[in-house]
């Protein structure tokens, strides 16, 4: 389709004897969200990485853009918009956030500093550093810095992991509004409800290999994700078309 | 170029974290008369300390700022190899004179 911007396709990765990924394929669509789903240990993370080019695949390709790497590295994709929000801590424990922002207003011609700040109500810690948050605290900064960025493309890896309510709305908000400017967004964690209804679309990443399941009511239809997933029998409440 | 707070203080704490590699070798070879020249080439040398430079540099701050620059669309890789051209060109320096 012409709206996708990215795509890595037919991912392969091994670590020694073990194969994580077989043949698993992402895609991400301009101003949509794709909620990637699977247990832990599936590959969701190894394969957002290689989508970003932090880790070489063993087969397969990227395309970002219109631009085939098979062997993408994330510098040269973050040039062409896209950003990685890692599971693990994105910020310098070295540096105040308002250094965080300076740097990305001084790469990043087009940022969007004060928007960013104020979407994830982060004014009161500007002036401290990310090892001194909390980790709620630690995952708005980082969505910020990524908001302000103002990427065509993120991939963010278990943001709402450990963080409370409140929180996980903000950054709810804050890839809602990442999508509405046209930015494509792929999110994964076991938060189901929360990504189910952030979700334009799920991916259902199991056995080394990615099954898209559609918009959440269809994905809670399908019986092998309610049961192998979910477990449960039961479809489980989620917002469905109006 | 990265943003020039970064680049300093990366080049800064390369700096340090060479010097405290120095330190601890002539500590060692100083309390247990452990002369890495002995053990190893002078090239050899060079490439633990600059190694260990570099590990130091980046594991202490858990890769962060490598993802978080690349993420800005900074050449990491090249980053490395700016941090570790101080400790390098000492090091082959001080080689040079030693011989």
């Amino acid at each position: 389709m012409n709206d996708t911007i990215l795509q890595a396709d037919s991912i392969g990765k091994r670590f020694g004897r073990r194969t994580v990924l077989s043949a698993s394929t992402l895609w991400a669509r301009a101003g949509q969200v794709v909620a990637l789903l699977g247990r832990n240990g599936s590959g969701k993370t190894t394969l957002l990485k290689i989508a970003a080019g932090w880790m070489a695949p063993d087969w397969g390709i990227v395309i970002f853009r219109g631009e085939r790497a098979p062997r993408p590295r994330l510098w040269r994709q973050a040039r062409r918009g896209l950003f990685y929000l890692p599971d693990r801590g994105l910020l310098s424990p070295a540096f105040t956030l308002r250094r965080h922002f300076e740097a990305v207003a001084h790469h990043s011609p087009r940022a969007h500093v004060h928007e960013a700040i104020e979407l994830c109500a982060l004014g009161e810690l500007l002036d401290r550093r990310p090892r001194t948050f909390s980790g709620g605290e630690r995952r708005r900064a980082a969505v910020a810095v990524a908001f302000a960025r103002r990427p065509d493309c993120l991939l963010a890896d278990e943001p709402f992991h450990g963080i409370m309510p409140l929180d996980a709305e903000v950054l709810t908000d804050a890839f809602r509004a990442l999508a509405r400017t046209g930015c494509a967004v792929v999110v994964t964690g076991h938060e189901t409800p929360t990504l189910l209804d952030l979700a334009d679309d799920v991916l259902w990443q199991t056995a080394g290999t990615t099954h898209p399941l559609g918009p959440a009511h269809v994905a809670l239809a399908n019986d092998a994700f309610r049961r192998d997933y979910l477990a449960t029998d039961q479809a489980p409440r989620a917002p469905g078309p109006e | 170029m990265p943003y020039r707070p970064f680049t300093i203080a990366i080049l800064l704490r390369a700096a340090g974290s060479w010097i405290a590699v120095r330190v601890a070798m002539l500590m060692l070879q100083g309390m247990y008369g452990i002369d890495p020249s002995l053990a190893l080439s002078a090239l050899a040398s060079l490439g633990v300390i600059v190694t260990a430079t570099i590990i130091v540099l980046f594991d202490l701050s858990r890769l962060n700022e490598r993802l978080f620059l690349g993420n800005l669309g900074v050449r990491t890789g090249a980053l490395v190899a700016l941090a570790a051209l101080p400790p390098a060109s000492l090091e082959a320096a001080t080689t040079a004179l030693a011989s």
